[in-house]
């Protein structure tokens, strides 16, 4: 806590000069104060359990209003006095603690009980007698111990993305250190945690030492780090306190639970970061990262290459990463642990303890995991434009067809490239070649997804091979072309992985051969159903499954979404006649 | 009446169930490993709720017309359950406000071994062969014990009639499927959330779909183990088949196991105690309805089968559980007869 007592101690200094009177009046309130304030829904509620660790509770939790008592206690006379100190006791640091009146220190059941029991009521109790409005006074139990309180949480996790990093940075332009202000390292000489002196020294984010709990590791320097929790609250929460302190017009950062946490006051933060930083502001943060980089494993491992043969692993694969910043929030987006490479310690190709045993095929291809490749595509195949062909569809590295559209092979020179770039290890003096290479092995990419000439495509498909009870369906088969090519006509993603004119094709005209002529359906879905079960469905729901699945998927259904005019709406499920007239009996 | 006269009823019936060619009895030994029993899985997460199966049954079965036309969708805003004249209906649940809602078709799940026949003691309920639960109207006496029986509330009276009343259910299509053909929901069904095929096959069809849709599908086969295994099987999409109005807690042991114990032996006497003990009137009852002739042939056609060993095996382990069970059984009957009261009282029958 490297500036805390410096900005408690500021901060008390000027609210005792100016007499400001609480939280209430400090500029900081405002932007918050905008916002329409549910009772019911709040971002603020502390539940006060802390007896679970003594055993079986024999009172319902408590739900405490934080916020509600932070602004009740602004408004105390002598509050300045105080402050946050009213509830939080400091260490001889002057570090704040966040339980309540806790030393930080474990006591017992009993004793924690009293600390609660004996504080909150006797507060209570002074203020009543000096005729305020305040919380329960009585020994009723349920005045706090409500086991259904009317109130429920909305409360939302705050993520720094890169607008608002942007906006830090802003703020602390002029300042000495203006990385050291949040981010800090430790140091050897003094043995403390110290402002980080220049940007290529920032560790990174917060969370890649600060983890879901405070740890204590005995021959660690530091020996404690303290909880992502507190480390936030401690750090931020003081920080905008003390700047809103240092001047009314200071702009300044929420210091309520709902400030940062309220969804409303979330989306307010996002919209001030939109109008706040300039437009085609350059919001990359810079860490010594480079443009491009080949994705490989760090060392070089003699089964995958022998001295003057080629390369037996997988080709590495180029990547384009100031386009991936562009288009992810954080850095943690990815780097979830830390900065560097992620196959440096980590995830190397046979897994290590660092890496919890991810390999680090694993750690690219996982689906189930955010921050691997495949992962993170796969949730950009949720949304509703790409979801109606790729919802049915496995999700993550199908075949082995699939592995080119990342593992680029290149040609002959560059594949020569590749293979002596790989007798390497990755370090610093590769780094340069290896952008150079991506580069070139990506240059060849699609940028947007393109499929045959639309003369090719056929305007209209009937399908009649069953009909019985209906006409057959006229599918407006290059209109359906067409809408999904537009929902995807700004996505390199798409572009990328849509590799042929035929990929698009195999949303519907999944499984078979690639073509522009692909087979029939009821080639491989028979037409009669049959008393055999079969993982395959027979035409009948085949045909139904596709065009119900995809609207459902893509949230058409029912829905017009073509821009013609006199469009009418994308079929119902349940509307039979919508695709295809009853007969006339 | 004495106990040795209804020890010969005993054994008229435990024999009747043994008779049938194609039947099988509602004991555990019986109907563990019908090979080739059939069965139907239905997909929730794929069904649109059009109403198309509901609109088939009534037409393969010959089922009077609704009230409202099967193309009416609006009838899926209320809750229904299946009635006398109703085999089969789907009902709409929204388990995440805001999504799309989700379709559940009720009908008989057909137990492997069902308790509406372990609870009937004439054995008018049959588990058969292709695994469809038959039922025949000439040997119910109206008793209605299958009804109380039945965890899932399927078969229903008809209180309508006055002079012979069914109970009716669901029968799979067991006409249609001995001639080869679907069930005729299945066929109807536009998306196949219908699957005909056999118990086995369906299984491993739903644990495929469940795996390979990771996310998508509660982890459950809803059938594979309940209440001893249904040959109807359900999966459904998250979170949870309590959200389709379904019972996650009904256990694994069929109910031929829950109220026979010792008397396992003896196929489907546990379900006679009951009838004994509060079914006399009812039997008597009927007997006014159905010609006396024609009881008195089946009856003696079912003793002149009985053999003399079955007869002394049943007495036998009747004594030795007597004492035993007579706790136990009076606990189900009068469970029984509170869930037959409040069936009553709801008027669900009705
Ligand atoms: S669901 Fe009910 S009626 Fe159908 S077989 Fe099972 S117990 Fe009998
Ligand atoms: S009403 Fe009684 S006799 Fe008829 S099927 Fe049901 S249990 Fe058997
Ligand atoms: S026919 Fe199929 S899709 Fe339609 S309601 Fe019945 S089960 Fe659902």
């Amino acid at each position: 806590m490297k500036n805390g007592k410096r900005r408690m101690r500021q901060l008390l200094a000027v609210l005792a000069i100016c007499g400001i009177g609480g939280l209430s009046a400090l500029p900081m309130g405002r932007a918050t104060a905008a916002q329409p304030v549910s009772d019911k829904q709040r971002a603020d509620i502390v539940t006060i359990d802390a007896m679970k660790a003594y055993g079986k509770l024999s009172q319902p939790t408590v739900a405490f209003l934080h916020d509600k008592h932070t602004t009740a206690l602004g408004k105390q006379k002598d509050f300045y006095k105080k402050e946050c100190g009213t509830c939080h006791l400091s260490d001889k640091d002057g570090v704040m603690q966040l339980g309540y009146m806790s030393q930080g220190k474990p006591v017992s059941g009993e004793k924690l009980r009293d600390n609660y029991h004996n504080n909150c009521i006797s507060c209570h109790k002074d203020m009543a007698a000096a005729g305020q409005k305040t919380g329960p006074t009585d020994v009723q139990c349920k005045g706090c111990h409500n086991a259904t309180p009317d109130v429920a949480s909305n409360w939302q996790p705050l993520v720094v993305d890169k607008r608002l990093h942007y906006r830090h940075a802003a703020t602390q332009e002029k300042a000495d250190n203006k990385c050291g202000a949040c981010h800090h390292i430790f140091s050897e000489k003094t043995g403390k945690t110290v402002p980080a002196p220049k940007p290529e020294e920032v560790p990174g984010s917060c969370s890649y030492c600060h983890g879901e709990t405070t740890t204590v590791v005995e021959n660690r320097q530091p020996k404690e780090i303290r909880s992502l929790r507190l480390a936030a609250h401690g750090e931020c929460v003081t920080c905008h306190k003390a700047a809103a302190a240092a001047g009314k017009d200071v702009p300044t950062g929420p210091v309520t639970c709902a400030g940062c946490h309220g969804p409303l006051d979330q989306k307010a933060i996002a919209e001030t970061s939109l109008k706040k930083v300039p437009q085609g502001a350059d919001l990359r943060i810079k860490r010594g990262q480079p443009d491009y980089v080949m994705v490989r494993p760090a060392a070089v491992q003699t089964s995958m290459a022998t001295p003057g043969k080629p390369y037996a692993g997988m080709p590495a694969v180029p990547f384009d990463h100031k386009y991936h910043e562009a288009k992810s929030e954080t850095c943690v987006s990815c780097h979830h642990a830390a900065l560097s490479s992620c196959s440096a310690k980590c995830h190397t190709p046979a897994g290590v303890k660092e890496g919890g045993f991810v390999t680090l095929e694993g750690a690219m291809h996982n689906v189930g995991a955010t921050q691997s490749c495949a992962g993170c595509h796969a949730v950009a195949q949720k949304k509703p434009e790409c979801a109606g062909c790729h919802d049915p569809m496995p999700k993550g590295i199908g075949g082995v067809d699939k592995c080119g559209s990342c593992h680029v092979p290149g040609d002959a020179a560059l594949q020569e490239a590749m293979t002596s770039m790989m007798a390497k290890p990755a370090s610093a003096d590769t780094a340069a070649a290896e952008a150079d290479l991506a580069k070139k092995l990506l240059a060849g990419k699609r940028d947007v997804t393109t499929t045959f000439p639309v003369e090719d495509i056929p305007q209209t498909v009937t399908i009649g091979s069953l009909s019985k009870d209906y006409e057959p369906s006229v599918l407006p088969h290059r209109q359906i072309v067409q809408a999904m090519l537009d929902g995807m006509k700004d996505s390199k993603l798409a572009g990328a992985f849509h590799a042929t004119d035929a990929a698009v094709c195999q949303g519907c005209h999944h499984n078979s051969p690639a073509s522009k002529t692909p087979p029939r359906c009821g080639n491989c879905h028979q037409a009669v159903e049959t008393t055999t079960a079969s993982a395959r469905p027979a035409l009948k729901a085949a045909y139904h499954n596709q065009c119900m699945g995809c609207h459902k998927a893509m949230g058409i259904e029912g829905k017009v979404v073509s821009k013609a005019p006199g469009a009418k709406p994308v079929p119902a499920a349940t509307d039979c006649a919508g695709c295809h007239k009853e007969k006339k009996q | 009446m004495k106990r040795r006269h209804f020890l010969g009823l005993l054994g008229a019936a435990g024999v009747t169930l043994g008779s049938g060619a194609t039947a099988k009895a509602a004991s555990l030994g019986d109907v563990k490993g019908l090979p080739n029993a059939g069965g139907v899985l239905f997909d929730a997460s794929r069904c649109i709720g059009c109403r198309k199966c509901e609109a088939a049954c009534n037409q393969v079965n010959d089922l009077p017309k609704p009230a409202k036309a099967f193309d009416d969708l609006t009838v899926l805003d209320a809750t229904r359950r299946t009635d006398a004249k109703t085999y089969t209906i789907v009902n709409k649940y929204v388990p995440d406000a805001g999504k799309p809602p989700v379709f559940r078709k009720i009908q008989c799940n057909h137990c492997m071994e069902p308790a509406c026949a372990s609870a009937c003691f004439v054995a008018a309920f049959k588990k058969s062969e292709t695994g469809a639960v038959v039922y025949d109207p000439d040997v119910c006496v109206g008793c209605r014990y299958c009804m109380v029986a039945c965890p899932f509330n399927i078969p229903a009276y008809e209180y309508d009639k006055a002079f012979t009343p069914r109970v009716m259910k669901c029968t799979m299509c067991q006409p249609r499927l001995l001639e080869g053909k679907l069930p005729g929901c299945v066929e109807a069904c536009p998306k196949e959330a219908l699957v005909f095929g056999k118990r086995r096959e369906l299984l491993n069809l739903a644990w495929d779909r469940i795996g390979g849709n990771p996310g998508r599908y509660v982890e459950h086969v809803y059938g594979e183990r309940e209440m001893g295994g249904t040959s109807w099987l359900t999966i459904a999409p998250k979170p949870s088949f309590a959200a389709l109005g379904m019972d996650e807690n009904l256990g694994t042991t069929s109910a031929p196991e829950l109220t026979s114990g010792a008397l396992a032996a003896v196929p489907a006497v546990a379900g006679i105690w009951p009838v004994l003990l509060t079914g006399l009137y009812a039997i008597s009852k009927r007997k006014e309805k159905i010609a006396e002739s024609e009881k008195q042939a089946a009856v003696s056609a079912a003793i002149a089968k009985a053999s003399a060993d079955a007869e002394a095996k049943l007495s036998e382990e009747l004594a030795k559980a007597e004492v035993a069970n007579k706790r136990r059984i009076e606990v189900e009957v009068k469970k029984a007869l509170e869930a037959a009261a409040k069936a009553g009282e709801e008027g669900e029958d009705a």
